[in-house]
């Protein structure tokens, strides 16, 4: 399907505008093992593993995402607590 | 980390091929445009909040949502109840005055009813959901495609990134107030414009023995070392190098000629980062409604002349990477 990595950074989305929760964001990044899953869904459809490898792959790779993220980001609140202080928009430019 | 919907010359590092490693044989042809959506359930026991199937494109003539007449602002649902557990899964933002039901093909394990919340002519698309964090498991990830599917056949949606909860409705009315100038003006933008994935594989073992037959330094070099007893370590270095280099311009040239022919019938097109060792291009292409034939009709013919490359070839998705909005979030 190889729609993960969109859906997961891409379009729209929240950013903690926190300097400390930034940090603390890049240095738990969790790219590497997302790519690994990428991999692991690309290799599912290529039929190169089976669906119970694939299965085995997923657990263990969200697990370790889970150990790294901690509920990183929960629920979402605009008021009081939480507050949109900024938007930023970039979309595709026109030739 | 940021990824700006940079248009087309926006070429990320690919990474080098690595020193020749022997890969499964695999050059077939994959039919372009594959059934994606019927691949798309993984039988976990979620067969019946399948999407109807897609081998039809979807059309303006087929009604998924449902509209009901609007009898307030308000929809009756779990928060009218007083539930603290529960909070508002939101998938995408679309425009609609009207208040719609997309019927229980919510995320989770119980699906619940996918419904709109609105501020003025904006609506997100939600469904209650657990207060938790939503692992980015494949079930996960296809229930939350599977709901912006359905929406996008009669919306231009604004997808929203995986896994976003919120608290109440409220706080969701509050979202799209506070960026409502912006949902706007990329809604409209975004008008009658489809994504479509193509990624491009090749067979490496397959490549490597082409650029051995034609490049003259390397068909040399690869004698002098087989007819040699123990070849110089330099010499496989050197080996090494040329196969990399010419596989390398083999691919960028393979992913030129490709992104060029579809120039002219796209609006925008982004390359990411290639998955895995075999894919050489990694693409989104944003295409208008009324140019989807003609792009369908590209990819196929390019895909016939290219065969020994396998092509697969996914969509309509929404924009995912066309639209990149960052909702800075300041929390007490």
């Amino acid at each position: 399907m190889f729609i993960l990595d969109s859906l997961l950074i891409g379009s729209l989305r929240f950013v903690l505008d926190k300097v400390v929760q930034a940090a603390e964001a890049e240095a738990q990044d969790d790219s590497a093992l997302r790519d690994q899953l990428l991999e692991a869904q690309m290799r599912l459809e290529l039929g190169e593993i089976t669906e119970d490898e694939f299965a085995v792959i997923e657990r263990d790779v969200i697990a370790a995402i889970r150990e790294i993220k901690g509920g990183q980001q929960g629920p979402i609140s605009m008021s009081p607590q939480d507050k949109i202080s900024g938007v930023d928009i970039e979309s595709f430019d026109t030739e | 980390m940021p990824r700006p919907a940079s248009p087309r010359k926006g070429e990320r590092g690919r990474p080098m091929p690595s020193a020749p490693i022997k890969v499964k044989s695999r050059a077939r042809k994959s039919a372009p445009r594959p059934a994606k959506p019927s691949s798309k359930s993984n039988g976990t026991g979620r067969a019946a909040a399948k999407p109807p199937a897609r081998a039809v494109r979807p059309g303006p003539d087929r009604r998924v949502s449902e509209k009901i007449v609007h009898g307030g602002p308000t929809m009756p649902s779990a928060e009218t109840r007083g539930s603290t557990s529960r909070g508002k899964y939101v998938y995408c933002i679309i425009e609609s005055n009207d208040a719609l039901r997309f019927g229980p093909i919510g995320i989770g394990a119980d699906p619940s009813d996918v419904y709109t919340v609105h501020y003025k002519n904006l609506a997100a698309v939600v469904s209650d959901a657990p207060l938790e964090v939503l692992d980015s498991t494949r079930e996960n990830v296809l229930s939350h495609e599977r709901v912006n599917e359905t929406v996008m056949r009669e919306h231009t949606v604004i997808p929203m990134s995986f896994g976003t909860i919120f608290k109440t409705r409220e706080d969701i009315v509050e979202l799209l107030r506070s960026a409502a100038e912006a949902f706007g003006d990329v809604l409209n933008k975004m008008q009658n414009k489809l994504e479509f994935g193509l990624k491009v594989l090749w067979d490496r073992d397959q490549a490597v023995r082409e650029v051995e037959h034609e490049d003259e330094d390397i068909s040399r070099l690869k004698k002098e070392i087989s007819g040699q007893k123990g070849p110089t370590y330099f010499a496989r270095m050197q080996y090494g190098r040329l196969i990399d280099s010419a596989l390398q311009s083999r691919s960028e040239r393979y992913v030129a000629d490709i992104l060029e022919q579809l120039r002219e019938v796209s609006v925008a097109s982004r390359i990411n980062k290639p998955i895995g060792d075999k894919m050489i291009m990694n693409a989104a292409f944003l295409i208008a409604r009324d140019q989807e034939t003609a792009f369908d009709g590209k990819v196929k013919s390019i895909a016939s002349r290219f065969d020994k490359l396998t092509f697969k070839y996914t969509g309509p998705w929404p924009p995912y990477n066309f639209v990149n909005i960052r909702l800075k979030l300041e929390r007490a």
